[in-house]
């Protein structure tokens, strides 16, 4: 297998969770001049008490599944590749977790609750509650917490020796996976279990186990002790802890792991498994085709086939021509006497789905309209050279102009001969005839005509009568 | 003025065949605002993005519960379906011959850019794949197996070809949807590796774990106890210990991952 999984033993965060302070010195040489140091002070926030259920990518065994785990460890991955790392135990060195993730039977009488930090905290007789370092959050947060009887926990807590051994990071590649809006980096956390599950006794069918995901903040002095008999807790018949995250799952006798799930999996094209008696309908069918309801527009009911885009074999049919409207793509057989309305459907799903968006809306209108305007400003042009006899696509003022002067002088030659060279005031309100060209500009000619002065034009038709 | 002022169809289409729009199809200011530009959202719409299930699969018959179905995309279905999203203010005849004009273009691009939308998703760099078949692939999945192994893998081969994704989803709790570029006759699933678990083979009371080589990561014939601290607690300190005696290295927790890691399994379905 060609792929790669990169493992870490840790991802450290570049500053962990707690209060800082920023100074700044300046010193100076000048005498008697001192510069007042500048403080800043931060925060840097992390999970303390829950975690939220966003932060968990995923758990083995999967939550509520029920299946053969008595011999492997629970594990639990979290999207933060730093989160384990981002609070340090007093008394241990950095790289080792803050949290560890402990696995209990049904039958281990665990009490789960959930409630909000003040309850959590508020003391109770028997119970020891760890102290936590809690500068940020509200009393009324909602965490979870769990009551451990004091043998168990003993037993399950991990060794001081172990910690370093629960936690790692991984890095895969999201070349070949579902697309996952939530996931953007490649980089994961992972907490494993120091336990495996209890596989059921004869006579069981499934034991009920819990994983939570526990703070050991307030444990470091039990877990770095030396005597661990003289804790203040060994007092406490029970131990409370955090609960950051918590999932259920069985551990059964039946298999339920990736290979037994794929051996179940039956593979196939995408076709119905139905026969029909007649050939016709059989036919249909084959192809996908589904009978489904069609209220047509005016109030009557039938029943019409409808085929979804995903085909058992490559399409058959010929390219399909873009329409005006949906109803045009509805396509009647006369021999069957029903209709086929998939592609209307389709054309109308587009319709709604891209009516829905309305962005698409807005940038579609604004597309056609700037291509519209793109396209009359063409054209203008386009006429406007040909009126001109202008060849280039795009003229150029000279050649505009040049051309202007030639279509001028056609008008005076057509005026003059209109109105007789004798009397120039005959000119005034005259209707001049079109003149002759490749392309006739519509309308009147006096709206468009250059201005030139009356004596300009007297001038020229001097010119004519002195030949 | 008694002329119709409206140009007769073919001048329309003359009148737009000179513009190259589709430039404009990219972001513009407003786009870059709203975060999706035209062709992604057509895009989109081409690799089934937002298609009710019904329209998909029509009857609960179709798609049974632990069943893997493949199936051809219909390209006239994706036609319409474009046609119809673009068929917004398309009123006036100037419309109509404006997108006769340039559909066909569209369509071309959406299909052509349809292979951009998963890096996208995946915030990843686009890279420009060549465009070898517009022909379109795929496959539904009904299983517990969606959302029991998050981040499932799919690799798709065509002759030995590996094939592009263009769309792996889970489309609700157990069934996912694949699209792939060109047509499938081959189909891997894989364990997702950032889910690989912790395991070890047990006889009785006592659990031992195969090595794997520090090199390659196969697992070697050496096999060395998993040692326990009682009531079903591994001791990880003494395991480590005994892993270091027989690989001769430091065990840290990235060694105890790679050595505890039980062996993915690969799921390959090949078409008769």
């Amino acid at each position: 297998m060609k792929g790669s999984l990169n493992l870490a033993p840790y991802a450290l965060p570049p500053l962990e969770a707690g209060e800082y302070q920023v100074t700044v010195i300046q010193e100076t040489s000048i005498s008697n001049c001192k510069v007042a140091d500048a403080v800043m002070d931060f925060a840097v926030e992390a999970e303390q008490i829950s975690v939220a259920p966003g932060q968990v990518y995923s758990t083995y065994p999967p939550k509520g599944a029920v299946g053969t785990y008595g011999s492997c460890l629970a594990h639990l991955i979290l999207h933060r590749r730093t989160l384990p790392w981002e609070r340090t135990l007093p008394g241990a060195v950095r790289g080792i977790p803050w949290v560890a993730l402990l696995v209990f039977s049904e039958d281990e009488n665990v009490r789960v609750s959930d409630a909000d930090y003040k309850q959590a905290v508020t003391p109770t007789q028997g119970v020891y509650i760890p102290t936590i370092n809690r500068r940020f959050g509200s009393d009324s947060e909602p965490c979870r917490f769990i009551d451990i009887p004091r043998p168990l926990f003993e037993d399950v807590l991990p060794d001081k020796s172990d910690l370093p051994y629960l936690a790692h990071a991984r890095k895969i590649s999201l070349d070949d996976k579902v697309t996952d809006g939530q996931v953007k980096s490649e980089w994961f956390s992972c907490v494993t279990a120091n336990r495996y599950p209890r596989t059921p006794n004869e006579g069981e069918d499934a034991v009920k186990h819990s994983a939570h995901l526990v703070s050991l903040e307030g444990f470091a002095d039990y877990i770095y002790t030396a005597d661990r008999k003289a804790h203040p807790f060994c007092t406490c018949p029970t131990v409370r802890m955090f609960s950051l995250t918590s999932w259920e799952f069985w551990c059964a006798r039946v298999e339920f792991d990736f290979s037994s799930l794929v051996r179940q999996l039956s593979a196939d094209t995408l076709r119905p498994q139905v026969t029909m008696e007649q050939p016709a309908l059989q036919k249909l069918i084959a192809l996908g085709y589904c009978p489904l309801d069609h209220l047509f527009r005016e109030g009557s009911r039938s029943v019409s086939w409808y085929r979804p885009p995903l085909l058992s074999q490559p399409s058959w049919e010929g390219t399909v021509a873009f329409c005006h409207f949906a109803d045009s793509l509805l396509r009647y057989d006369p021999e069957l006497g029903m209709m086929d309305i998939t592609y209307s459907a389709a054309w109308q799903l587009g319709r709604l789905l891209a009516l829905q968006k309305t962005p698409f809306a807005q940038q579609l209108m604004g597309w056609r309209l700037q291509n519209k305007q793109k396209a009359a400003t063409r054209q203008n042009i386009r006429t406007l050279s040909v009126a001109l006899n202008v060849s280039s696509r795009a003229p150029s003022a000279p050649d505009m102009e040049n051309t202007c002067r030639d279509i001028w002088q056609d008008v005076t030659q057509a005026v003059v001969d209109t109105c007789g060279r004798s009397d120039p005031a005959g000119l005034e309100g005259a209707v001049l005839p079109r003149f002759q060209r490749r392309s006739d500009p519509k309308g009147r000619l006096r709206t468009n005509r250059p201005s030139l002065s009356q004596q300009e034009l007297l001038g020229l038709f001097e010119d004519e009568t002195s030949e | 003025m008694s002329e119709s002022w409206i140009p007769a169809q073919q001048d329309f289409v003359d009148f737009f065949g000179s513009v190259k729009p589709l430039r404009a199809l990219r972001a513009s200011v407003e786009e870059e605002e709203t975060g999706q530009s035209m062709e992604e959202t057509l895009s989109r719409l081409s690799l089934l993005y937002d298609i009710p299930f019904a329209y998909l699969v029509p009857t609960e018959k179709l798609l049974a519960s632990n069943q893997i179905r493949f199936f051809y995309l219909d390209p006239n279905w994706v036609r319409v379906l474009l046609d119809g999203a673009m068929s917004l203010g398309r009123n006036a005849s100037v419309d109509y011959a404006h997108d006769t004009a340039f559909i066909e273009e569209v369509y071309q691009r959406t299909i052509e850019g349809n292979s951009r939308i998963r890096p996208l998703l995946q915030g990843k760099p686009v890279v420009k794949s060549a465009l070898s078949t517009s022909e379109c692939t795929g496959f539904l999945l009904r299983s517990p197996l969606v959302h029991g192994w998050r981040g499932l893998e799919f690799k798709a081969y065509a002759g030995g070809e590996i094939l592009t994704a263009l769309r792996l989803e889970a489309l609700s709790e157990d069934v996912l949807l694949g699209l792939y570029q060109g047509v499938i006759d081959k189909l891997e699933l894989l364990e997702p590796p950032e889910s690989f678990h912790f395991g070890f083979n047990r006889n009785g009371e006592n659990l031992s774990k195969r090595l794997r080589g520090l090199q390659d990561g196969t697992l070697t014939e050496t096999e060395v106890p998993v040692v326990q601290r009682g009531n079903r607690v591994v001791d990880f300190c003494r395991t480590a210990e005994t892993m270091r005696n027989a690989l001769g290295v430091e065990i840290t927790s990235a060694h105890m991952a790679l050595e505890m890691i039980q062996n993915p399994h690969i799921a390959v379905i090949d078409k008769k």
